[in-house]
């Protein structure tokens, strides 16, 4: 029986399917392709790293989600219950991961496996998830796997190999010091007042149970600006004695739901922290490329704005992909209102195409700023400057990013994902053909074609949430990832 | 309280003080309880009652001063003193995934002393949809749940903090029984804390007042009723009364021909002897929880 309740929280068809997708990726598209590996080492890595990794974080996610609800300082023995429960399927996730390696790579040692496996399977064990939405442990896990391609690659064979049992029993010391430390009593009592949901069971309660995220979404980010502000801490005035009649007004007052309780932040506060972001990453996509392709770093991020495809998806998709994430960081927040649903409608289609609006020409600068540094640094500067490819890009975004909002609006799961999935592949491929474009799109026909489509996805969006207001309940608050790490949330 | 000694109070409180940022809202208690009593834990909102209970289950630290739950610190509590406690919340956080039926087995697997039969009766009793996710129910019914969860391990300490706040007086009825029969079957102790005071009346025989984080009331709820009458005062010859002055009166109400005064005394024959001097006839009625609790406050609050 009690084996039972475990597996109901560690959901195992889930989480296998999910961790074979992701070694599977890691293993070739990223490790072959990206990092330049040959095929022995990438699957070497995907295997004896990448697998231990995710299976940790699935593991630790079971074992953790009972003890992060205040009921669980009141259950007698469930520390001890949920760390035997992690022992053993650490042990089981290690042999079964040793057996994988051993067989791809028969001349690496399985003791060494073995005890490497131990130890980066138990490593999330030590997340009590109260940072970063809860996501400590996935991008650790993300820093440790790209260190070993990129710094250890080939080398980690013979390393294995050379050191066996100082890996195998450096590896146990370093699980069993995991293991203890993530079960600690001092640490029961902060995980029961952080709330957590495993990873297994949130992926697919977004696309299926959206209340129930954004009772959990609301629940964190209220922890977390409680923690941040303290318990006292009043937020901001609302000075406006009147609302006025239009839109824009309305959209100000859910601008204050979204920032009022907390002390910063505003809505060019939301832009500017995307700003920084896609700087960030252009960055960390330029040294990467750097690393496994050999140029030089000013070189690639001059090539952020060239037209071609060069150095293969991650670079390439960082335009389209910093744009969705921006568009969709401020929510609406479902308040009692006194405004008609109809003018909810219109307000939250306003505040879209702004959020949108704004996505499009902040990621976009940022961006090209990116890229005019390292066209002015290496000295190899791209025709216009690359405005024309970025804005090729922009428009065509334009076209899709409010079709994906309106697909995100259905009701039904499977309509969204149905919906959803060929406007995402439309993104990828305006990035990979816009070299193709770029001459057809700045002609009248071309740019009296693109207005057409983009006032034409603009309607689509207005009669989603149209229809949408007129028919849903009014009592859960629309959210999606961003408020969680930006904290925008309002606690309610 | 005072005649139980430490080993058999199930809790007992020594100068326990808790702030929240600044904020105090528990302040030098000192209480013990001892075991077998159905104690009701009043107090207006703010008072500390939520608090008090927090720290008694172990949930919240003190800040200072010390708590005793079934003999453990309440910060220490452990496997032994956890299987004999049950804690009822306010508004508790469940699994949200989970059938209320799949979330009373994965608490059941904690308990070595679960009453299957028990929970059976009680999910018929409280109508609990058992199939539907905890995600899915109303307010009251995620009460229900709790309440499930807080009483099938047979406790023998069992605190409850507002726990039929969204119950419909059906419902009310019916868990009070429960708790009546836990306490005939088990002999547990029972902290309630509840706003419903006409429910909690019928149910406890102690009574411990909170106000601003102190206690300011601890005694036997007889003795608490005894003490507080309502007297309706009327002239023999049906001329108006003077005004009545008198330490123990707390509140007097005036109409054409008659007066009721509040009051608190522990005289037995205060009506008698107040009639007597004032050559008047007086007749005294009990009052009930509800209204002695606004008199029990605004008299403490006089006295600071």
């Amino acid at each position: 029986m009690k084996l039972l309740i475990y597996l109901r929280f560690l959901r195992p068809l889930r989480s296998l399917k999910t961790v074979a997708f992701y070694t599977g990726i890691g293993g070739w598209a990223f490790g072959q392709t990206l990092f330049h590996l040959d095929p022995k080492t990438a699957w070497l890595i995907a295997l004896a790293v990448a697998l231990p990794l995710l299976l940790g974080i699935f593991i630790a996610g079971a074992a953790h989600e009972p003890m992060h609800r205040p009921f669980a300082l009141l259950l007698p023995g469930i520390r001890e219950r949920q760390r035997a429960a992690a022992t053993v399927s650490v042990l089981i996730a290690a042999l079964a991961t040793t057996c994988g390696a051993a067989w791809a790579s028969p001349s690496v040692s399985p003791p060494a496996i073995f005890g490497l496996a131990c130890a980066l399977i138990s490593f999330p064990c030590i997340d009590r998830h109260q940072v970063l939405g809860g996501l400590g442990s996935g991008l650790a896990s993300v820093a440790i796997w790209l260190f070993t391609c990129l710094a250890v690659g080939p080398n980690l064979g013979p390393t294995l190999n050379c050191f066996p049992w100082i890996f195998l029993l450096g590896g146990l010391a370093i699980s069993t010091i995991c293991q203890v430390n993530g079960f600690l009593r001092e640490s029961l009592r902060s995980r029961a007042h952080t709330p957590f949901i495993a990873y297994q069971t949130i992926f697919c309660s977004y696309l299926f149970h959206r209340g129930m995220v954004a009772r959990w979404q609301a629940e964190i980010s209220a922890r977390r600006t409680q923690s941040r502000q303290g318990s006292s801490a009043t937020g901001r005035d609302w000075k406006v004695h009147s609302v006025g009649p239009t839109s824009f007004d309305w959209i100000r007052v859910f601008w204050h739901a979204n920032f009022g309780g907390r002390k910063r932040g505003s809505f060019v506060g939301v832009q500017m922290t995307f700003a920084i972001m896609t700087l960030i990453n252009a960055a960390i996509a330029s040294g990467i490329a750097c690393m496994t392709h050999h140029h030089q770093f000013w070189d690639n991020l001059a090539r952020l704005a060239a037209p071609e495809l060069m150095y293969g998806i991650p670079l390439a998709m960082l335009q389209p992909g910093m744009i969705v994430l921006c568009a969709l960081a401020l929510p609406l927040q479902r308040l009692a209102y006194p405004i008609s649903r109809e003018r909810l409608a219109r307000v939250e289609f306003w505040q879209i195409t702004v959020q949108s609006a704004a996505a499009l020409v902040i990621i976009t600068a940022s961006i090209l700023l990116a890229s005019l540094i390292g066209q002015f640094v290496s000295g190899k500067l791209l025709a216009g400057y690359g405005l024309p490819a970025l804005l090729t890009v922009d428009l065509q975004m334009a076209v899709l990013l409010p079709l994906f909002v309106a697909a995100g609006k259905l009701r039904r799961p499977s309509f969204r994902i149905l919906a959803g999935i060929p406007i995402v592949a439309a993104m990828m491929l305006t990035v990979f053909t816009t070299s193709h474009w770029i001459d057809r799109i700045f002609t009248l026909p071309g740019v009296l074609l693109l207005l057409i489509a983009i006032a034409f996805s603009q309607w689509v969006l207005w009669r989603r949430l149209h229809r949408l207001y007129a028919t849903t309940d009014m009592v859960v608050g629309t959210s999606f990832t961003s408020p969680l790490l930006l904290g925008t949330a309002t606690p309610r | 309280m005072t005649s139980t000694t430490t080993a058999t109070a199930p809790l007992l409180f020594e100068n326990l003080t808790k702030n929240y940022a600044g904020q105090v809202a528990l302040n030098a208690i000192n209480l013990k309880i001892p075991a077998g009593h159905v104690v009701g834990l009043l107090g207006r909102n703010g008072a500390g009652k939520t608090t008090l209970l927090q720290v008694a289950a172990g949930l919240v630290l003190p800040t200072a001063g010390t708590c005793r739950t079934l003999g453990q610190r309440s910060d220490l509590l452990d496997s032994p003193e956890l299987t004999r406690l049950g804690f009822v919340m306010q508004e508790a956080k469940f699994i949200e995934w989970m059938t209320v039926a799949q979330h009373l087995e994965f608490t059941a697997s904690y308990y070595p002393n679960w009453d299957r039969d028990l929970q059976q009766r009680l999910t018929g009793i409280l109508e609990v949809p058992v199939k539907r996710k905890i995600a899915e129910l109303s307010t009251g019914d995620r009460q229900k749940v709790g309440i499930l969860l807080g009483v099938c391990h047979r406790p023998a300490l069992l605190l409850l903090d507002e726990p039929m706040s969204a119950l419909d007086p059906i419902v009310r009825a019916r868990m009070l029984d429960v708790i009546l029969e836990r306490l005939r079957d088990d002999g547990c102790t029972v902290v309630i804390s509840s706003h419903l005071l006409s429910d909690v009346e019928k149910i406890v025989d102690w009574i411990v007042a909170l106000e601003a984080g102190r206690v300011v009331e601890n005694c036997a709820l007889d003795e608490l009723q005894e003490s507080f009458a309502e007297w309706t005062v009327t002239a023999p010859d049906g001329s108006p009364l003077p005004a009545f002055t008198a330490p123990f009166i707390l509140t007097q109400q005036r109409s054409e021909r008659l007066v009721r005064l509040t009051v608190r005394t522990s005289e037995p024959d205060a009506v008698e002897n107040f009639a007597a001097s004032h050559g008047v006839t007086a007749q005294s009625r009990r009052l009930s929880l509800d209204e002695i609790f606004p008199l029990l406050l605004a008299a403490k609050k006089e006295v600071r």
